[in-house]
């Protein structure tokens, strides 16, 4: 294999392993509720920023408090952890707010898709308030990644560090979810109530529980990645992570509504896709994005490892 | 079973109590002051035409829906208005006349996911030993999809089981068996309720069946109770005889 295809696979699969980060995290919800929870994008924001946060990094001339920061400067690993919990623990609040109190006055679940959306737009507010429009970057490779060498050789070919370790972080993720929702009890009550709600409560399963816990790990996914983006790339304002969030959204219709092997699959083929487009041509980096959704989904309307489409009797 | 028998059961103190129980779903009055009881390790049958509310009454013993009025007790405890899985916790477990399996789940996890709420303990083990008892352990690892029609019937019946319930309520268990199946869930049903200690509650059309395994049955017909007494005494009932045969005629 040449090198230049080596280069452009390992950093499309790391792009990739991002998207199928956000794409389990609406896959969660989604198959414990049958509802997407658009302040996911928000959250992927919200994780980024406190990644940065708690490096130590200052905030902006634009922000609430200018050149105020944290009195801590935790090494990158220890940061990204925090802060995917800190999105996980943001996570069971939106729940709380824009989800609960829907179910539990029998709303139409559809009206929740506002509310979270909703929700996602207050977080993104109150990160702006805070943080200002501004971009930031991470204290710069050496800093962020331990002495870690800027960029790496594998196979001849010359990758950013960086970017190998968001893939291996991403896959970790990705690896330990799956494994978890197979073998352990608490796995299976969650594939339990997404298959049957009720004969899980018949079960005596709290569904209650199940559905906060799948908001926490979703949160934290997100927070994961934007904290990953982060590093990888930078901040480039509250929003950025909107557009991975609608991303995610994409893999998610690509891969499969609820399905945990296709948010994998849908993920890694949209990185390698983007990855494929030439520098030079960035500009459509996007408009590939979603033609490749737009033709798998004409081959295969319930995505690539989706369930196929049961006509209701 | 002889009418005395059946009478002393229903003077002994009621362990499930119904008390003008209700149900409307808009216009539809699914169930209308419906009141009966059954006594603690009984086997209550629950017969009706099509439409005359059995499973409706499931749901509100299981918590699906809530009753729109009326009140329902098992063992002295409050049942209306909680939420199924509270309600199984107090001991009441069900199965589904349009089979509820988590498909996607082996046969021995959809029995996993019932044994859950048990911190702590090996649950294997007790898994298997209730697929044994259903003649279903050399499935253990098949995909619950992937059953054959009776054996689904009997893993939802191991499932019930595996959530320790003290009342069970079983929606037309025989319902796609050929008459050896049903002979075969007959022995079984009796075998279990001595077993477990169960009180069961049976929703079958095949009335025969039911006539065989029942203490007592109850009639109900457009959402109305008609009847209620030994086998024996409903096969005798006018009323019964006016439901089902006005029904064909």
């Amino acid at each position: 294999m040449s090198a230049a295809l080596l280069q452009i696979l390992l950093n499309g699969a790391a792009s990739g392993g991002v998207y199928a980060l956000v794409a389990l995290g609406y896959t969660l919800i989604f198959s414990v509720l049958g509802v997407i929870n658009f302040a996911q994008g928000a959250l992927f924001s919200l994780g980024g920023y406190l990644t940065f946060l708690l490096m130590g990094g200052r905030i902006g001339v634009n922000g609430a408090l200018p050149g105020w920061h944290l009195p801590v400067a935790l090494p990158f690993w220890m940061a990204l952890l925090l802060a995917a919990i800190g999105a996980g623990v943001v996570a069971l609040l939106v729940e709380r707010v824009a989800f609960a109190p829907l179910r539990r006055r029998g709303a139409d679940p559809l009206l929740s898709l506002i509310t979270s959306l909703g929700a996602g737009v207050v977080l993104v507010n109150l990160l702006q308030i805070l943080m200002g429009a501004e971009g930031y970057a991470f204290p710069a490779g050496a800093a962020a990644l331990e002495g870690l060498p800027e960029a790496l050789l594998i196979g001849g070919a010359r990758i950013r560090t960086v970017q190998v370790v968001l893939l291996l972080i991403s896959a970790g993720a990705v690896a330990a979810l799956t494994v978890w929702l197979e073998r352990s009890r608490t796995g299976q009550a969650m594939r339990a109530v997404a298959e049957d709600p009720t004969a899980a409560r018949l079960m005596g399963i709290h569904s209650g529980a199940i559905v906060r816990l799948a908001f926490l790990l979703s949160g934290m996914l997100a927070g994961l990645g934007g904290g990953l983006i982060g590093l990888s790339v930078s901040l480039a304002g509250p929003y950025f992570g909107i557009s991975f969030g609608l991303k995610g959204l994409a893999v998610l219709v690509l891969g499969g509504l609820g399905s945990v092997p296709g948010a994998i699959a849908g993920g890694l083929l949209m990185g390698l896709a983007e990855a494929l487009i030439p520098s030079a041509a960035s500009g459509w980096r996007d408009a590939l994005a979603f033609a490749v959704l737009f033709a798998v989904l004409v081959l295969r309307p319930s995505g690539l490892l989706g369930r196929r489409l049961q006509e209701k009797v | 079973m002889e009418t005395a028998e059946a009478e002393a059961m229903s003077e002994q103190a009621a362990s499930l109590e119904l008390h003008g129980v209700s149900r409307r779903f808009g216009g539809l009055q699914a169930l209308s002051d419906v009141s009966f009881s059954v006594q603690e390790g009984e086997i209550f049958g629950l017969i009706g035409p099509n439409g005359a509310g059995k499973t409706t009454l499931f749901n509100l013993l299981s918590g699906v829906t809530p009753p729109t009025s009326g009140m329902i007790r098992w063992r002295g405890k409050r049942c209306h208005g909680l939420s199924p899985d509270a309600l199984n916790r107090l001991g009441i477990a069900r199965t589904f006349q349009n089979l509820r399996l988590f498909g996607e789940l082996t046969v021995l996890e959809n029995v996993l996911v019932a044994l859950h709420h048990q911190a702590g303990a090996q649950l294997e083990p007790q898994a298997l030993a209730l697929l044994e008892e259903l003649d279903l352990a050399h499935l253990a690892d098949r995909r619950a999809d992937e059953l054959a029609y009776g054996n689904r019937r009997r893993l939802e019946i191991a499932r019930a089981l595996a959530t320790k319930p003290t009342l069970l309520l079983l929606d037309e268990p025989a319902a796609g068996m050929n008459p050896s199946e049903k002979d075969q869930l007959c022995d079984l049903l009796a075998e279990m309720r001595q077993r477990h200690q169960l009180t069961l509650i049976v929703i079958e059309h095949h009335v025969p069946l039911l006539m065989q395994l029942c203490h007592r049955m109850a009639v109900l017909d457009f959402g109305r109770l008609i009847a209620l007494g030994s086998p024996e005494q409903i096969r005798t009932n006018p009323r019964v005889i006016e439901a089902y045969l006005g029904g064909a005629r």
